[in-house]
């Protein structure tokens, strides 16, 4: 059988050859194997929590929510090895979105409850604080270096606050249009310094 | 608006649309493989900032999600067709019936060609070009598929890319195209398979890359297909999947 490797190798975050990354212990998991899907947990779940906790603030919700994105990613493991990119890539994004989702029914649901505060009220939070204080953060950091310091909140308020870019733009107290471009702007300039495009 | 979709992909992969936006950005992505390519690379970006806020989750709750996981069934992997060995003899029918549909859409095409329905527009537009080289060698079928009313664009996608899968149920017709495929040995070929609802795959028809290009479209069997996917075979192509699949795409579903 001809090698195909050379066209399914390569992503930064899991090497599929090597028979502890992330991506090998998920295919093993595919196969219904428990203790396996044990250590794509033990792979994974800092960051996995790391990411819904700085969404949701609230520990107990956070791990309510961390539990149902390992459930979901658990019942489609099966169909992931076929699928697209990095295993620690889509878990992150199966986590982040059900906190985002979680977040914004909450807000949607207090919102009716309490017409007086249609505007969040939001104490920017940017991404460097946290960054300063955790191990392995010198890639994310020095890359998060290379934006500028608009570029750098607004992804920050996106991704870690939770907000739609137009909130995002309500918040900073800047047009829709100027958000959406430093957040595409932004990322473009992380991804090239991640070095993620082929 | 069709305009600004394109540069929703950053927003999108940081889960920064509202509701509305992103209905409408999931619709488009999967059938723009520049924006598909974006989601994927801005998805990992994501994740990688994501580590920034890495934080230990409490002992307790491995045990919840073991514990947990335990009572959930997994969704069917996508495996290989029952063996079925009326294939070999459907095939030899199916090559017949298709040559002689290939003369009457052969004759059809040059009325059909102007007719670049609505719905296929946009893809028509975009491969505009694409047809046109096409249709030196292989006259009209390319144009025909991509301007065929009914015809579905499902982007494939896999850890090295992605390729654009036309496909008329109409024309009994498929359309791959794509660019940096990386090119097989001689002693292989790439196959594309119907997925179907319950997970299985039924063959849908060998292609080759040259020079990393692949354009190509012949005609198929009728599947009630939920998605495509690409493995490597042997040349002369497998009755059913002898390796993993390394491009997968969703159907997208229309309401015709």
């Amino acid at each position: 059988m001809a090698d195909v490797r050379h066209i399914r190798r390569r992503r930064p975050d899991d090497d599929l050859e090597a028979v502890d990354s992330p991506a090998s212990a998920l295919r093993r998991a595919a196969k219904g194997d428990e203790a396996a899907f044990g250590e794509f947990y033990d792979m994974t779940q800092r960051r996995i929590f790391g990411v819904v906790l700085r969404v949701v603030r609230d520990r107990s919700l956070a791990e309510e929510i961390t539990q149902e994105v390992y459930v979901e990613i658990w019942r489609l493991a099966p169909r992931f090895d076929q699928q697209r990119g990095s295993a620690v890539s889509w878990a992150t994004t199966v986590a982040h979105r059900r906190a985002v989702d979680r977040v914004r029914s909450e807000q949607s649901r207090r919102d009716r409850e309490d017409r007086q505060h249609v505007t969040p009220v939001v104490v920017p939070d940017p991404v460097g604080d946290v960054v300063t204080d955790q191990l392995d953060n010198t890639r994310v950091h020095s890359a998060l270096a290379t934006l500028s310091e608009s570029q750098r909140e607004a992804v920050s308020l996106a991704y870690f606050s939770g907000y739609t870019y137009r909130e995002v733009a309500a918040v900073l107290e800047l047009p829709e249009g100027t958000v959406k471009t430093r957040i595409r702007d932004g990322l473009i300039r992380l991804r090239d310094h991640f070095g993620v495009t082929p | 608006m069709t305009n600004d979709l394109h540069h929703l992909a950053a927003a999108y992969a940081l889960d920064a649309l509202d509701d509305t936006e992103r209905d409408d950005f999931e619709t488009h992505y999967p059938t723009c493989s520049i924006c598909s390519q974006e989601v994927a690379d801005f998805h990992v970006t994501a994740s990688v900032l994501a580590g920034s806020a890495a934080s230990d989750a409490p002992e307790h709750l491995r045990t919840g999600v073991l514990t947990a996981i335990a009572e959930v069934r997994q969704v069917a992997p996508i495996v290989a067709p029952n063996q079925d060995n009326s294939a070999v003899t459907n095939d030899v029918a199916d090559l017949a019936r298709h040559r002689q549909r290939d003369q009457r859409l052969g004759r059809r095409s040059q009325w059909l060609l102007p007719l670049m329905a609505s719905a296929a527009a946009v893809v028509v537009a975009v491969l505009t070009t694409v047809a046109i080289l096409d249709s030196r060698t292989a006259p009209d079928s390319f144009a025909e598929v991509l301007a065929a009313p009914d015809a579905i664009v499902t982007t494939v996608v896999g850890e090295a890319g992605a390729l654009q899968v036309v496909w008329s149920r109409d024309q009994d017709r498929v359309a791959v195209f794509g660019n940096n495929v990386a090119d097989l040995d001689p002693e292989t070929t790439f196959e594309l398979w119907f997925v179907l609802d319950d997970g299985s795959v039924a063959k849908a028809g060998l292609f080759q890359s040259s020079d990393g290009v692949v354009r190509k479209t012949w005609m198929t069997e009728d599947h009630d297909a939920v998605g495509f996917g690409v493995t490597v075979e042997p040349a002369g192509g497998s009755a059913q999947p002898t390796s993993d699949i390394i491009y997968l795409g969703d159907v997208a579903q229309t309401t015709n």
